[in-house]
């Protein structure tokens, strides 16, 4: 049993049904016992009814002019009905041939470092990564900036964020190695000695794993309820783009 | 003719189709920009955009996931917002609103349609243009067209908790604004 007056925010909350049951339940069992409540939300339920009253009429009342008419728009749904075509679509080209770069650059990428066995020794992990976190990063951003005025969820969507899905979760791996080397070169400038290297980079590998798999997993079930939304392409920009900034950090540091 | 059938004709490519729905969506999708945009001229160019591009990409249309009207408010919205941006249109703040004696003249309506408005009427409105668009676009979808919160999620892009918390706070920012000027007025008046 509620105990205190209702506040403004509790009122509003009844008034527009945005309560949970129970708290709808503690409310009503209060406005039984409390006549002052009462008034207040009958008070702002008129208020509301005003409001809303007043809205409708100040827009009801516009009408738009003449010249916003069909014969306007008719040419261009003719002329774009006789030539369309899905792939010279600006909102699907772009992100397409953004991802396929980040893609075909991360497969160049991880051949490279298979090949040149950076998984196992500290080797150089080439350009082949930072491009496609770069193309990546692209799209990412690109499709942020789109969903603030994109209108239907198109299909491509999925395929767009599958592939930045695994392209941040393999640059994820790559940038757990530079993280690693990076970890090595800081303990042999600090200490001198190669021996205490090993464990600190084992150290600073498990801390980058635990981090690595805890931003893919979640990361994964943001985007799975969030595909599309501005939300979904901020979280994969931020992530691109911290890794873009791992991958050029040995850069930096030479 | 319903609007199911429309959408199918137009899809098949019937001209007639296309140009029955533009007409019994013209008005609604300009009264919902009006109420974002807050001037004609670009209430026009959004709801005209919004239209041509929702007769243009109707195969996108989904209609076992969404009812078209609400799909058109989202492009609206969409449209509206790009204006916005692109235009920056200047923000109006309370103090400064209120410093000028509420004659937001940038925002609102014309001369002639203004006459013709009760004074109630137009503190609403006024007292519309200083909401953020997030909070404009919640409350003019939930009073005036009369969407569910899920809809308003729907068309503005974000989840339903979001949609009702704007809805809620637009409300609550609309009645402070207006009694801080029904008091303000009611100062002048006994000075």
């Amino acid at each position: 049993m509620k105990t205190t007056h209702l506040n403004p925010d509790e009122l509003t909350g009844f008034i527009y049904s945005t309560l949970d049951d129970a708290q709808r339940e503690v409310m009503n069992a209060h406005l039984m016992d409390c006549p002052i409540c009462r008034t207040n939300l009958a008070e702002q339920e008129a208020r509301q009814r005003q409001i809303s009253n007043d809205l409708k009429a100040a827009l009801n009342f516009a009408s738009p002019s003449m010249q916003m008419n069909y014969a306007a728009i008719a040419p261009r749904l003719q002329n774009a009905r006789a030539g369309w075509n899905i792939w010279l679509d600006r909102t699907v080209l772009v992100p397409t041939t953004l991802v396929l770069a980040g893609f075909i650059f991360a497969v160049l990428g991880l051949w490279h470092a298979i090949s040149q066995q950076a998984f196992t020794t500290s080797q150089p992990l080439g350009v082949f990564p930072t491009l496609s976190c770069f193309f990546l990063a692209l799209a990412s951003v690109e499709q942020s900036d789109r969903s603030l005025s994109l209108q239907p969820r198109r299909a491509i969507t999925w395929g767009v964020t599958l592939i930045l899905w695994l392209g941040s979760a393999f640059i994820g791996l790559l940038d757990l190695l530079v993280l690693r080397d990076l970890a090595i070169m800081a303990v042999i400038a600090m200490d001198g000695r190669n021996a205490t290297a090993g464990p600190i980079a084992i150290i600073a590998v498990i801390l980058g794993a635990i981090l690595y798999i805890g931003v893919i997993i979640g990361g994964a079930e943001y985007h799975f309820k969030n595909i599309g939304l501005p939300g979904s392409w901020k979280l994969f920009s931020i992530t691109l783009l911290g890794q873009l900034f791992i991958l050029i950090l040995p850069y930096l540091i030479r | 003719m319903k609007p199911e059938v429309l959408i199918e004709r137009w899809r098949a490519g019937d001209e007639l189709a296309a140009e029955m729905i533009y007409h019994q969506h013209r008005e609604k999708t300009f009264r919902l920009a009006y109420g974002l945009l807050g001037n004609t001229e670009d209430a026009e160019e959004a709801a005209q955009d919004a239209l041509s591009y929702a007769l243009l990409h109707i195969h996108q249309f989904d209609d076992r996931k969404s009812q078209f009207t609400t799909w058109l408010y989202r492009i609206t919205v969409s449209r509206s917002r790009d204006i916005l941006r692109k235009r920056r249109l200047p923000a109006y703040s309370l103090s400064s609103w209120l410093r000028d004696g509420h004659n937001a003249t940038d925002f609102r309506p014309g001369p002639e349609q203004r006459t013709e408005k009760k004074e109630n009427q137009n503190s609403v409105w006024d007292a519309l243009q200083i909401l953020s668009p997030d909070l404009r676009e919640a409350i003019i979808l939930r009073h005036w067209s009369g969407c569910t919160y899920q809809e308003i999620a729907e068309i503005t892009n974000c989840p339903m908790k979001t949609a009702q918390s704007r809805v809620r706070l637009a409300y609550q920012k609309l009645a402070h604004i207006l009694e801080t000027v029904d008091f303000q007025q009611t100062a002048e008046e006994t000075r």
